[in-house]
């Protein structure tokens, strides 16, 4: 019965396919490219956007002032995470998860244990993800 | 028999321990943190599981914040392997769903649970004794 069902189902699909590529397309591209809402963000998981040292600096910057005990107005590229902004070393590892979220990598504990400010994050990243521009 | 209280005293001046697991307390700094990125990672599927979404995820990020820091004073190693260790199975209950709700709340807000009655009055005014 249900082998039935499916193979309906893939026939129909078949038949479609051809005059219907072009729509399905249309279905499957992101709608929201020329949207007026600039904080909407798309998340695609098949490749990552392509970094810049600006770009990378702003997303970074982004993160950190998201970050509920971070006082935005204090941060600074070079603002020492504990001393200026006064994170402990909880909070330390709950940065690093946000950037290893945002940039999609995971980050050894090792590494994580040096950065000190955001320009060493951003150093660290732009290491890994080749940013060079 | 005071001589012998001396005798005793010098014995236990020097004692060396074998390690649990950290060498030193750098390693044992490294495995809280590692256990704390593990449980943090952990939270979102905690607090939606065991209905305690009443609280918003950050106030209850902060409540298993406070779980850590509340031993943060403790400097000996094998004490904070030992906790180590019993937060990696806490985390490993959570995930299988060996805990009930009810205990979760009643062991991370221990300060709402009403305090069991101590002397002898009070037990008996509460049908205890």
């Amino acid at each position: 019965m249900l082998r039935a069902v499916v193979s309906v189902a893939l026939r129909t699909a078949s038949v479609r396919s051809l005059s219907k590529t072009v729509a399905q397309q249309q279905i499957f591209t992101p709608m929201i490219v020329s949207s007026s809402n600039p904080t909407f963000q798309i998340r695609q998981f098949s490749a990552k956007a392509p970094l810049t040292k600006k770009t990378l600096e702003e997303r970074i910057v982004l993160v950190l002032s998201l970050y509920d005990k971070i006082d935005a107005k204090k941060l600074t590229m070079d603002s020492d995470f504990t001393k200026d902004l006064g994170l402990d070393s909880l909070d330390h590892v709950e940065v690093v998860m946000a950037m290893e979220e945002e940039f999609g990598f995971e980050i050894p504990d090792g590494d994580a244990d040096r950065f000190k400010t955001p320009r060493d994050i951003f150093q660290y990243i732009a290491d890994k993800e080749d940013v060079f521009e | 028999m005071s001589a012998g209280k001396v005798v005793r005293a010098g014995q236990s001046v020097a004692r060396t321990v074998a390690p649990l697991k950290s060498n030193n307390a750098a390693e044992a700094r490294m495995s809280v943190l590692q256990a704390y990125k593990e449980f943090q990672r952990l939270t979102p599927k905690f607090w939606w599981d065991f209905g305690l979404h009443d609280m918003p995820l950050g106030v209850f990020r902060a409540v298993i914040k406070k779980q850590f820091t509340k031993n943060g004073h403790l400097t000996d190693v094998r004490v904070v392997d030992r906790l180590v260790g019993e937060t990696n199975m806490h985390m490993e209950s959570i995930r299988m769903a060996y805990y009930n709700p009810d205990h979760v709340r009643n062991y991370l807000f221990a300060e709402n649970v009403e305090a069991k009655p101590k002397d002898f009055l009070s037990k008996f005014l509460n049908g205890k004794e």
